[in-house]
């Protein structure tokens, strides 16, 4: 098989975030994400599943630098960029862009539509500024906007345009990978599958690649070529698309599998309900983190800390009941 | 088999006063809830669906902001001829409601125990012992561990989906004949929504009583319901059997909203069908069929003349010109 093109990658990343008492001092920490390692490759679409605080967004916004990480690496195109000054991050942040989830927040209300698109490339050392009203009108007419909303304020947009704005406002640079947190989960369905089907055809344009941050496993499953299911700031499973829904694995993936409604009535399914309640990330629970609700933990489980191993080619899975190496009573 | 009919919608329209002039969010809706089953009403936002779950329990000022026409009859009688401070009487009692929002549909400085004996106390004029006694079965009920020591907690000693089930403890503490459940779900995660769901379902076939639930999810829909009205702008455009509405949809509508979601057992590789444009805004509201600018098969006739909702079979009605022809 031809060896894929890593593009960003994150090795063994984490993010924590103090909590300070009364005096400033550092008495503990919200492990948001705890050494998660992934790769994306050239022109394809990663997603990212998991529950509320589950670390997803964070990973993401440690991934395009927003947040340094607290431990690990982040890789683009082979050079660590992981702590990098502001200063120094600017040149990289062309390569990486993204798209949050809500369309009417990440928008200035107070800035028209071109002057928004043509501000990142002053910043980017575009100097004249027919050049830049060029490339940010060509930018419009490409995410489906007609030139007249160039003179718009957000306001004057419904959702899916707003969105459009959003996505032109990422791809205005030209970068390799986009971010996308969320960013159809706000939007009625109609307008969902355009924006949707207006992010696949960019993607096959530009060779883009997507790391897809969403909850609703209908779109990512229908968008993504391979999908990670994380769990309280831990990557648990990581497959391609077909093999995950059709060789699930991880007691958690399983779950959370099982509870996706799928929009056909003749269908009986299985769920699988969890007990209880996500633990803290505060005070994950020892060993495996999913332990204290999964219906097939053992002692075991509560000691080793399972790490994410191959099973084969397509699937690597983080979780004791499949690693031989740690668990000597494994399948 | 005959079914036992709870509440029947004659031609409901609701009128907003605003100043931009009045605008009419429901046109002439008007169908049935039977005893046992659920309801699903679907549609995009802002075609009507929490508005017309609203007006049922008259929740909007009449005086200043807004305006019923046609019946909701309830037990025979007419809701809008019931004088307003009777209404009380019956939200809560005979119908109640949970909201999309948990934690901002809950009182956060009262215990939720204390919240979910009110309607007990309210309408039944239980005394406290007893109330306290019908709020822990209540908790039991739906689904809480540790009812004696959640009744004295508040809710933001509760996640998200534990408050949903307080939510639906307070709405059922009365057993009402019908629950109009407004999203209940749509701000909760997968797992959570599934175990909701469930609760519903079951709860639905436990007390016998009827359920509309809006959503604008398909899937839930399909999982849930057992007959489904799609409306947009303001108006039903079809109401069938969830078999139906999923195998053989009838109206364009329809057929577009369940095509533009990507299932599970999908083809990945087919591309997402688009509706084209828009929900208009309701001053825009169109000429005659609403949905004919954003319809594939419009023809002069849909841009001119208002189809009616007519029966294609004794399950199915459709507004649209297509199917008349």
């Amino acid at each position: 098989m031809e060896e894929k093109k890593v593009v960003l990658s994150s090795e063994h990343v984490s993010q924590f975030f103090p909590i300070k008492n009364g005096f400033g001092q550092v008495v503990n920490y919200v492990k948001a994400v705890d050494g998660v390692t992934l790769e994306l490759h050239e022109g394809e679409t990663y997603g990212l599943v998991g529950e509320t605080g589950c670390g997803k967004s964070t990973l993401g916004r440690t991934l395009i630098r927003l947040l340094e990480p607290t431990e690990g690496n982040v890789v683009l195109n082979g050079e660590d960029i992981s702590h990098l000054s502001e200063k120094e991050m600017r040149k990289y942040r062309k390569e990486v862009q993204m798209v949050f989830q809500d369309p009417y927040t990440s928008l200035n209300p107070r800035q028209k539509v071109g002057d928004i698109l043509m501000e990142v490339l002053e910043i980017h050392g575009v100097k004249d500024k027919d050049e830049r009203m060029e490339i940010a009108m060509k930018m419009l007419a490409k995410v489906g906007l007609r030139p007249e909303h160039f003179y718009r304020y957000p306001h004057e947009f419904s959702g899916g345009q707003r969105q459009r704005v959003g996505l032109a406002r990422a791809l205005i640079l030209n970068p390799k990978v986009i971010i996308c947190d969320e960013p159809v989960s706000a939007l009625d369905v109609s307008i969902q599958a355009q924006i949707i089907n207006l992010l696949q055809d960019l993607q096959k344009e530009d060779k883009l690649s997507y790391l897809f941050i969403a909850h609703d496993m209908s779109v990512v499953k229908y968008i993504s070529d391979r999908i990670g299911v994380m769990y309280l700031g831990h990557l648990m499973e990581e497959a391609e698309t077909e093999e995950l829904f059709s060789n699930t694995l991880h007691p958690y993936a399983q779950a959370l599998l099982s509870a996706v409604p799928n929009a056909n009535p003749h269908e009986e399914k299985q769920r699988i309900v969890l007990e209880g309640d996500l633990p803290s990330p505060i005070n994950p629970p020892t060993g495996c983190v999913f332990h204290t609700r999964c219906p097939y933990a053992k002692a075991i489980c509560s000691e080793k800390i399972p790490v994410l191993k191959s099973v084969n080619e397509k699937h690597k899975v983080a979780c004791l009941l499949y690693d031989k190496d740690l668990n000597p009573d494994a399948e | 088999m005959s079914k036992e009919e709870i509440l029947e919608v004659k031609n409901l329209s609701t009128t907003f006063r605003t100043e931009r002039g009045d605008l009419k969010a429901i046109d002439g809706v008007s169908f049935e809830v039977y005893k046992g089953e659920i309801l699903g009403v679907v549609g995009e936002s802002g075609c009507g669906k929490s508005v017309t779950s609203q007006s049922i329990l008259r929740l909007y000022d009449e005086k200043y902001t807004a305006k019923y026409d046609g019946e909701i009859l309830l037990d025979g009688k007419n809701i809008f001829d019931i004088p307003l401070k009777k209404m009380q009487e019956i939200r809560g009692a005979k119908i109640s409601m949970v909201f999309q929002d948990a934690l901002s549909s809950l009182n956060p400085v009262l215990k939720i125990g204390d919240q979910i004996m009110e309607p007990l106390r309210i309408h039944q004029k239980l005394g406290k012992k007893e109330a306290r006694e019908r709020t822990l079965e209540m908790l039991r009920l739906v689904g809480i561990p540790a009812p004696d020591k959640r009744i004295d907690q508040y809710p933001h000693e509760l996640s998200g989906g534990m408050r949903q089930r307080v939510m639906i403890a307070i709405a059922l503490a009365c057993r009402p004949q019908l629950l109009i459940a407004d999203e209940p779900t749509t701000a909760l995660d997968v797992t959570i929504q599934a175990q909701i769901m469930d609760l519903i379902v079951d709860l639905n076939k436990k007390l016998d009583m009827g359920v509309i639930l809006i959503t604008h999810d398909l899937a839930v829909v399909a999982e849930t319901c057992s007959r489904v009205v799609v409306m947009y702008l303001g108006q039903i455009v079809e109401e069938a059997d969830v078999n139906d509405i999923f195998d053989n949809p009838k109206h364009p509508y329809t057929l577009g909203l369940i095509k533009s979601i990507p299932r599970l057992d999908g083809d990945p590789n087919e591309r997402l069908y688009m509706i084209k444009g828009t929900v208009p805004l309701l001053n825009q509201i169109p000429n005659g069929c609403r949905f004919a600018p954003r319809c594939p098969y419009a023809t002069d006739k849909c841009r001119t003349n208002m189809p009616e909702l007519k029966a294609v079979s004794p399950t199915q009605k459709v507004r649209c010109w297509m199917v008349e022809e």
